[in-house]
Parts: structure tokens; C-alpha cells; sequence
């Protein structure tokens, strides 16, 4: 008897004109109501051949022919949500996020890039879709990841790509602190979101992002988080 | 089930040089060998029967006998690939895929596979 598992399209994680988002950085949450959305894409990317039991030579930002960053917004007031998925089915695509930053790790030493822990391959996150949710990529101006690829097999992989499907938003910055507290602490329907991970801790809130948001806010959105509501 | 992206191919030149011949790459550990097609193709002017199969440090273990009777007999299994295929072979970890002719001739192999757990 075949199981057969039955993923939900990541196109229903997308976000809505006006839905709630929260995004937690290491200095506390930056909150957003959504004004305005439009899909847009990346596929093919390649991130080029990769030789049996190897590696790509380096880290890949994800960027086009004049490296500029696909996943980076180019202005400050654009959030990107993205998925992606990978070919080849055994390709393991490891990442960074902010870069230089190792994220998957299990144990109490980073991960590699040619193991078995903390990677996503195409059968987990398929190229033509569904999109794992682990996928899941949230970036603003000024933070972008970083790719890696692991070949595991004996035959070389003549050509690694993913399928990113990105959507891009448009936000308000919300400051009124019952709203904050009322997202936080789930009152209020909203899409509270990790950036990039907790280990050791989620990514720095861009400058840029401190100063719209306001340091007494983020100071104001972990007490939320410690005290409750 | 055939995964397109999957797979990969490799041709191999089989004699009846003792133990046998192996070609292409070694099975990575933790995965099997799924092969999803064979085709075979006997150069000798006679009859050659191919033992295939799988070695491990050129230490052959056959699988399977594909009988040709005469020069240029083909053996192509299945005609057609279909998408809910299953392997029609499957080598284990470590093992390259192998093969021995009966005949002082060539049997061209061609194989195409997947590796995965």
C-alpha cells in the first residue's frame, strides 16, 4: 500500500492586503499591516554544476548579472516573502541567513555543507511545487541570504536550480501599542515570523528598519513577549 | 515511481574478460541503485549472453542473464519508460554496475538509474 503525503500549496501562505505581520528580529518584533501585494518569480536559477561528493565554490546571494539580489528588496519599502524549490531531487541546498550566519545546525557545532543535518533537497521541497515550508524566506532592504549546494551522489549534477517564487509587499509600519500587543499576544489574527532563526539569535534589525520602527517600540514588543497580555 | 529529474544514464563496454567488467559510478552509501531501464546491444557475431549484475572492488555479483543469439541482437527493457515505473533493478550501496559476456565480444550496456535511500 503507497502512503501518499499531502502537502498544502505554499501559495496560501501568501499574505493578504491588509493582514497583520510581525516580524521578530533580535531586538525585539517589527510590526506591519500589509497594503498591497504582487507576485513575482525567479526561475529558472542556477546555481551552476556541481561536481560528485562536492560543493559550489562559494556562497550564492541569489543575484542577477550585474549582482544585484534577487531575495533583497532594492528599497526600504518593500518586504519579500519567498519559497523555493530545488532540482535536482538529491541537490542539498544549504543556507545563510544573514549571510555568513549558518542556519539548520542540531548540535552544538555549526552544521557542514557536506553532511547529512540541516539542508533542504528537492524531494523535500520539489521544483515544481509544493514548496517545503521551511522554505520560507521573509527579507527586507539590507538582509538578504546566502545558498549553498551538496551533491551527495557519485555522478556529478550538470546543472543545480531553483524555482523561487517571491511575493512582494507593500506595509504600513504600525505603532499603536494596543494593536502591538494585541498581535503579539495573538488577539488579533496576524503572521508572527522568526527571522532567519533563533540559533544563536534571529537576524539584526537593519538600521534603517530601527529607526522607522523605533527603538522604544522593539524594547516595548519583547516586553509584550515576556509579561504577556 | 520514475523521477525525470532524477535520473541519470551510463553506458558501459562489456567482454568476457575474467570477472567481469564494471562501469560507472559507485552506489553512495546509505542509497540503492534504482535502475528503471536496460538496453543491451551484442557486437560479438554470434550468440552472447550477458551476466549482470552489480560488483564491489571488481568482485562481481549477477543480478540477471540477457541472452543474444545472434550479432546486433538488442535487448531493451522496458520499450517503454512509463511514469509509475518501478526499478527494474536495484544495486546496493557501495557496488558499481557490472557485467561479464559468454562470448570473446562486446555487449554495449546502457542503463538509466536513480540513487536514493
Amino acid at each position: 500500500m503507497e502512503a501518499t503525503l499531502l502537502k498544502e500549496s505554499h501559495e496560501n501562505q501568501f499574505l493578504r492586503e491588509g493582514y497583520l505581520l510581525a516580524l521578530q528580529f533580535a531586538q525585539g518584533y517589527a510590526c506591519f499591516r500589509i497594503l498591497g501585494w504582487e507576485p513575482s518569480n525567479v526561475k529558472p536559477y542556477s546555481l551552476g554544476a556541481v561536481a560528485a561528493a562536492s560543493n559550489l565554490a562559494a556562497w550564492d546571494e541569489i543575484i542577477d548579472a550585474n549582482t544585484r539580489r534577487y531575495l533583497m528588496p532594492p528599497e526600504e519599502r518593500w518586504i519579500y516573502h519567498s519559497f523555493y524549490g530545488v532540482n535536482k531531487p538529491k541537490a542539498r541546498i544549504f543556507f545563510q541567513y544573514p549571510t555568513r550566519q549558518d542556519r539548520g545546525n542540531l548540535v552544538s557545532v555549526q552544521r557542514t555543507i557536506t553532511g547529512d543535518v540541516g539542508y533542504i533537497d528537492g524531494e523535500m521541497s520539489p521544483y515544481d511545487g509544493p514548496f517545503a515550508l521551511k522554505s520560507q524566506v521573509f527579507t527586507v532592504h539590507e538582509l538578504y541570504p546566502a545558498f549553498q549546494c551538496y551533491n551527495p551522489l557519485g555522478d556529478a549534477m550538470d546543472n543545480v536550480m531553483l524555482n523561487i517564487d517571491v511575493m512582494r509587499y507593500s506595509y504600513h509600519i504600525i505603532k499603536n501599542r494596543d494593536l502591538i500587543k494585541d498581535i503579539l499576544t495573538l488577539k488579533r489574527p496576524g503572521r508572527l515570523h522568526t527571522m532567519a532563526g533563533i540559533d544563536p539569535e534571529p537576524a539584526r534589525i537593519p538600521d534603517w528598519l530601527s529607526d522607522l520602527v523605533g527603538k522604544d517600540l522593539l524594547a516595548y514588543s519583547k516586553t509584550i513577549i515576556e509579561e504577556g497580555g | 515511481m520514475v523521477d525525470k529529474r532524477a535520473l541519470n544514464s551510463v553506458v558501459g563496454t562489456v567482454d568476457d574478460t575474467v570477472g567481469g567488467i564494471s562501469f560507472g559510478t559507485t552506489v553512495p552509501a546509505n542509497m540503492r541503485r534504482y535502475i528503471y531501464k536496460l538496453k543491451t546491444a551484442n557486437q560479438f557475431a554470434g550468440a552472447n549472453q550477458l551476466e549482470f549484475g552489480h560488483s564491489t572492488a571488481g568482485v562481481g555479483t549477477i543480478v540477471d542473464y540477457i541472452e543474444h543469439s545472434n550479432q546486433y541482437d538488442m535487448w531493451n527493457d522496458p520499450d517503454d519508460l512509463s511514469e509509475d515505473a518501478l526499478p527494474i533493478y536495484i544495486l546496493p550501496a557501495g557496488t558499481r554496475p557490472w557485467g561479464l559476456a559468454s562470448a570473446a565480444g562486446d555487449i554495449h550496456v546502457y542503463i538509466e538509474y536513480e540513487d536514493a535511500e
